[in-house]
């Protein structure tokens, strides 16, 4: 599904591994970039499931978060994916992996029948530089459908598990 | 085209003639469907339509273009579709809904598409939701968008290569 390299980045499935020092390293790249305040940052902690780290440096690249959800619109449950790459580490392909990786995770514990809460993966774009750059209504690698905006504006993107229903 | 059951699917996008128009008009008057003096709108939006063995109209589809602001003011068909009690059957929709889908990715590619991205279907009867449950239907590729607030499931499926149009929100 992804034959891109990462070389130079490892990246940890934290909700697995519970890597402490990933989990807190996560928690204050949220801080220090002030993507989030210290209460939303503390609140997305439990959400946490991948972290990125440059290898050579040790410094945390970005992180996943994902929780279940049940969209008013869609009404079936989806995990909700939210993805954060730090500033110094943008332009680098690590989103695009985390993305895969997260899909993987999730995907594979709903075949396994390990954890079928969640029917798929569901997002947000707020970013208009990317709304614009992915603008492809279906991405051909991950196959991410659009399936409109919200109230602010940003693209709502879901990809159902194979074999999802709809109860 | 046939479906599952006893009625036969015709296409007719773009091979409306007059004899066949005047039958679909007296349909929708009798099914009370179409209200007098929108036939000539709607005419040119039909895609398929059902017969059954006698000869006589049970069904018919067609799509309109439009803009939503729930899907960012992009350019959709819409598909929709009439059928009679007689031609209640899952698989009698399924038949125009295929052939709808055929005809829709026919005019997409055509040299002369008007820009639609692409195909959104309203699923109005609990029991065609009921009938294929699939997050994405395998037979069209129609992925599940959510539900309108009458309640009715709403389905997506995209043309090739389509993209959104940033400046279409405005």
């Amino acid at each position: 599904m992804n034959d891109r390299r990462l070389d130079e980045f490892e990246i940890d499935n934290v909700r697995e591994s519970g890597n402490r020092d990933m989990i807190d390293g996560a928690v204050e790249l949220w801080l220090a970039e002030r993507a989030l305040p210290r209460a939303g940052a503390e609140r997305r902690r439990d959400q946490l499931l991948l972290v990125a780290r440059e290898v050579a440096s040790d410094r945390i690249a970005g992180m996943v978060t994902t929780y279940l959800e049940t969209q008013p619109r869609l009404r079936v449950p989806l995990w909700t994916m939210r993805a954060y790459v730090a500033e110094d580490f943008r332009q680098r392909d690590i989103g695009f992996h985390m993305l895969f990786a997260t899909l993987d995770y999730h995907q594979q514990r709903f075949l396994s029948g390990e954890d079928t809460s969640g029917r798929g993966l569901y997002m947000e774009i707020e970013n208009p530089i990317i709304q614009r750059a992915r603008n492809e209504a279906v991405w051909q690698r991950s196959r991410f459908v659009f399936i409109g905006v919200n109230a602010r504006g940003h693209h709502c993107r879901v990809r159902y598990f194979d074999g999802a229903r709809i109860d | 085209m046939s479906t599952n059951s006893t009625h036969t699917l015709q296409r007719v996008h773009g091979r409306l003639d007059e004899a066949l128009s005047q039958e679909l008009i007296e349909f929708w008057t009798a099914q009370n469907a179409v209200p007098d003096g929108e036939f000539d709108d709607r005419l040119p939006t039909v895609l398929s339509l059902l017969r059954n063995a006698d000869g006589d109209i049970v069904g018919v589809s067609s799509a309109r273009s439009t803009r939503l602001a729930l899907f960012a003011n992009q350019p959709f068909h819409v598909f929709r579709y009439l059928l009679t009690r007689e031609a209640a059957e899952a698989s009698d929709w399924l038949a125009l809904l295929l052939a709808g889908c055929e005809i829709l990715d026919e005019r997409a590619n055509a040299p002369d598409h008007s820009g639609e991205i692409g195909m959104l279907v309203r699923i109005t009867q609990l029991k065609l939701q009921q009938a294929w449950p699939e997050a994405i239907w395998p037979q069209t590729g129609l992925v599940h968008a959510g539900f309108t607030e009458q309640g009715h499931q709403l389905r997506v499926r995209y043309y090739q290569d389509a993209r959104i149009d940033m400046e279409a929100r405005a």
